[in-house]
């Protein structure tokens, strides 16, 4: 057995983009298939899961409210490299959803990501333009109550910047 | 607690901790001997520079004088065929910069492949090839630290590679040829148990017990048939049950036994749940009360 091709077709069957065939060890063609396997990949989700709702607190909620957070872990981590670091993974998660078609969830991705940056020292200013009311939008989220996801007819402007009491701020453009 | 000769045996007793959760420091450092923190989950990334968490290092200084640290890693992947992670190693480093560790452990398995993430932690082909690396490993890590090291069996959702070895009989040859000590997880064996139909009773009179230096407990949650280590919920009767048969029969040379505790089943807890079974855990660990 070598160790080296024994862990490197695990983790691609894991990922599932390897199955084994009649020429492998009789270990790795038990294993491809199995309820084991299924349970492993599974498991590998829900630490992501664990994670990700500590660090993407106003994403995470706003996609459990919409009963799509579990879904959308799921398919982050089957198509994205998964850092063993939490801020790393939180960044990619949410720059992800951040380029989402869905403007609201960008909307509020982009917003979390910037402001878990500048909490954490950088001293950009990120200037993002919603087409949702923010103060509707993270109201809802932060206090778990339903809000109109329509995009208005105005459109706002949020700030996030270490400079900012309370590190952001929103205003309205004007049409 | 005491020993079924009549002889009351003492051991430490740890919590483990991973930061942003002060009130909660504030209740558990005086009923514990030891934190238990994890450098990986206190890490912060940026670009090449991994480095821990400043405001979780100045959590950790304010209880530094009432509680000694333990550090138990997940991210060395000791068992990874092209090598162990280095930046983990360098986050260890960075925490004894700060601190005294008493001892330093990680977990028997691989997380990563060819510096992939698999997402999770695998157990090795206990074949003599692995003892041998597994062993070097662990040599160079007792030399670089000159703390003891503990290695942890860990638990296995796939089955056991048929390789040269049992799981204790892998465990005692690299506890003997390296002079490392062991970290027994009593909820794993469990968890192998259901899972795999793993026999705890063999296990346990093959494995030389005096090696034995921490138990690790905890409780996870039954999901598809499969019963899952991820630490979120109070004990089971039966996982303190086995660390005191171990705790005795390994006659005095447990350290500590270490309750762990996912961050985030704390809130779903509640502090007081926790501090309660910490409390449970000192009678009957470190007072004989139970």
């Amino acid at each position: 057995m070598d160790l080296a091709e024994h862990q490197r077709k695990l983790l691609s069957m894991i990922k599932g983009t390897y199955h084994a065939s009649e020429r492998d060890d009789p270990y790795l063609q038990a294993v491809d298939g199995s309820d084991q396997l299924e349970m492993v990949r599974e498991i590998a989700t829900w630490w992501r899961i664990f994670d990700l709702e500590r660090y993407c607190i106003l994403t995470a909620r706003l996609l459990k409210q919409r009963g799509e957070y579990e879904a959308s872990v799921d398919r982050f981590v089957k198509t994205h490299t998964i850092s063993p670091f939490i801020n790393e993974l939180s960044e990619a998660f949410l720059k992800d959803l951040g380029g989402s078609d869905d403007r609201l969830l960008g909307e509020v991705a982009l917003f979390e990501l910037a402001l878990t940056r500048v909490k954490r020292g950088d001293p950009s200013t990120y200037t993002l333009d919603w087409e949702h009311d923010p103060v509707a939008v993270l109201t809802g989220i932060v206090k778990g109550i339903a809000f109109e996801e329509d995009e208005t007819l105005e459109t706002y402007r949020v700030t996030v910047s270490a400079s900012l009491p309370g590190m952001f701020s929103i205003s309205q453009i004007d049409a | 607690m005491v020993h079924q000769q009549g002889i009351k045996i003492q051991t430490g007793l740890a919590v483990t901790y991973e930061g942003r959760d002060p009130q909660l420091l504030e209740r558990l450092v005086p009923l514990v001997d030891y934190l238990e923190v994890t450098p990986d989950s206190m890490a912060i990334s940026e670009g090449e520079r991994v480095f821990l968490d400043p405001a979780i290092l100045a959590e950790l200084r304010n209880v530094a004088g009432q509680v000694q640290f333990i550090i138990h890693g997940v991210g060395l992947s000791i068992a990874s065929h092209d090598g162990y992670s280095e930046p983990y190693l360098r986050l260890v480093e960075e925490f004894l910069e700060h601190f005294n560790a008493a001892w330093h452990s990680e977990h028997l398995g691989y997380t990563m492949v060819d510096g992939e993430n698999l997402g999770t932690m695998l157990a090795l082909p206990k074949t003599r090839q692995a003892l041998d690396m597994i062993c070097e490993r662990v040599e160079m890590i007792q030399t670089r630290y000159r703390l003891p090291f503990l290695l942890e069996n860990i638990v296995h959702i796939l089955p056991d590679y048929p390789g040269d070895y049992s799981e204790a009989g892998f465990l005692n040859a690299i506890s003997e040829r390296t002079g490392c000590s062991l970290l027994l997880d009593v909820y794993n064996l469990e968890c192998d148990a259901f899972n795999q139909g793993f026999d705890i009773p063999t296990f346990l009179d093959e494995l030389e017990l005096k090696k034995v230096r921490e138990i690790h407990m905890a409780c996870g949650v039954e999901h598809h048939g499969f019963m899952l280590d991820v630490h979120s919920r109070l004990l089971r009767p039966s996982t303190v049950d086995l660390a005191r048969e171990v705790v005795e029969r390994a006659n005095g040379g447990v350290w500590t036994v270490t309750y762990e505790l996912l961050p985030e089943a704390i809130p779903v807890l509640g502090h007081d749940a926790v501090v309660g079974e910490v409390g449970r855990l000192d009678a009957i660990f470190r007072n004989g009360s139970e």
